[in-house]
């Protein structure tokens, strides 16, 4: 008997038709619309993506103000819904931004070449493989970012994780004392989850932007809970219908598009001292 | 730093992308152009190369996408 460990290709050409791609765990479903759960991961139908050949993220060089990254394992859940909130107020005040759900993107673990040597780590990053580097020229080139994020067992989750680790090479360019490229951008934060430990993931995250050089917003950090007495089931509906989230996310959003106006990154830009670890 | 130098030290030669056609390499110093036969991305040792550590090159992919000028111009 054969067997095929998962990851490996299995034996038999494509079917043909129409297919949806899981974007949280990979399930590929051959049917003319996509399933209303994910039969491998439980994601709902919002997570399936119509399937077609991987190809490498590639930044176009265009300027934007805005990068709005949804953080969550799920691309349209309750984070997402959040990043929804602040792609609203990016619209109505006119910026030009670019939102990315992660889950559907390649980020590969961060190699940690400075732990080798302090100067291995730099940008551009030494992982060339995946879609990463475009991240990085575009947290480079626009003037802001808001990330969103879940609470994954008191933190933010492990993809969101992946992904400002991979920030490294941008922030080890202070330690090497050559120039930077990100001092006084702004950042926002929007946390969303079940029960607690909001603020600690929000600020978890706000530390690999200050160690950047980065300006939290005021008021820069929105994030709501629903309560252990209730299930996780209704946490959606209670999000979407709940004043305070619409009111606190596109809050933070409006902060930083406000901020950012004010044009900070350019009257910075060379009379900060980094301080950083 | 002259081509000649880097071509001593580049790790062109190296490279999961590397096609050797016995073409001059250190693309990044490349006047102009691209390498004629490298035409798949298959990784970059560019960012761990000492000419782009000496050299403070921002870029990655020159035998593709073009020498650290001619990037930069693109931008």
């Amino acid at each position: 008997m054969s067997i095929t460990v998962p990851g490996e290709a299995r034996p038999g050409s494509p079917m043909p038709g129409k297919a949806w791609k899981c974007a949280v765990c990979g399930y590929i479903s051959h049917a003319e619309s996509p399933p209303a759960e994910c039969p491998q991961c439980a994601g709902t139908v919002r997570e399936f993506v119509e399937f077609s050949e991987k190809k490498t993220l590639r930044y176009d060089g265009k300027q934007f103000d805005v990068l709005l990254i949804n953080g969550s394992n799920h691309r349209a859940n309750n984070t997402g819904y959040l990043a929804d909130l602040a792609e609203e107020v990016l619209r109505e005040k006119g910026v030009s931004y670019r939102r990315y759900n992660i889950s559907e993107f390649t980020i590969n673990h961060c190699w940690c070449c400075y732990s080798m040597r302090d100067n291995a780590c730099r940008y551009p990053c030494r992982d060339q493989l995946d879609d990463m580097p475009a991240f990085h020229e575009m947290v480079i080139a626009s003037k802001a970012i808001i990330v969103a994020s879940p609470i994954n067992w008191n933190n933010m989750s492990a993809r969101l994780k992946d992904f400002l680790d991979r920030l490294n090479c941008i922030q080890n360019l202070y330690l090497l004392k050559r120039p930077g490229l990100t001092e006084g951008k702004i950042v926002g934060i929007a946390v969303s989850g079940h029960e607690d430990g909001a603020t600690k993931t929000a600020m978890d995250i706000y530390l690999y932007f200050q160690q950047m050089g980065y300006v939290l917003a005021p008021f820069g950090i929105a994030y709501r809970t629903h309560g252990p007495q209730f299930n996780t089931i209704t946490d959606t509906e209670f999000l979407k219908n709940d004043p305070l989230v619409i009111q606190k996310v596109k809050g933070m959003a409006n902060n930083v598009v406000e901020t950012m106006w004010l044009a900070g990154e350019e009257k910075l830009k060379g009379k900060l001292v980094p301080v950083c670890e | 730093m002259d081509r000649k130098k880097a071509i001593g030290l580049c790790n062109c030669g190296m490279c999961p992308s590397f096609v050797d056609c016995k073409e001059e390499i250190a693309y990044c110093l490349a006047e102009k152009g691209t390498s004629g036969c490298i035409t798949f991305e298959q990784g970059c040792l560019c960012p761990g190369c000492p000419v782009q550590a000496e050299e403070n090159f921002q870029h990655v992919y020159y035998c593709t996408r073009g020498s650290e000028t001619g990037q930069s111009h693109a931008r």
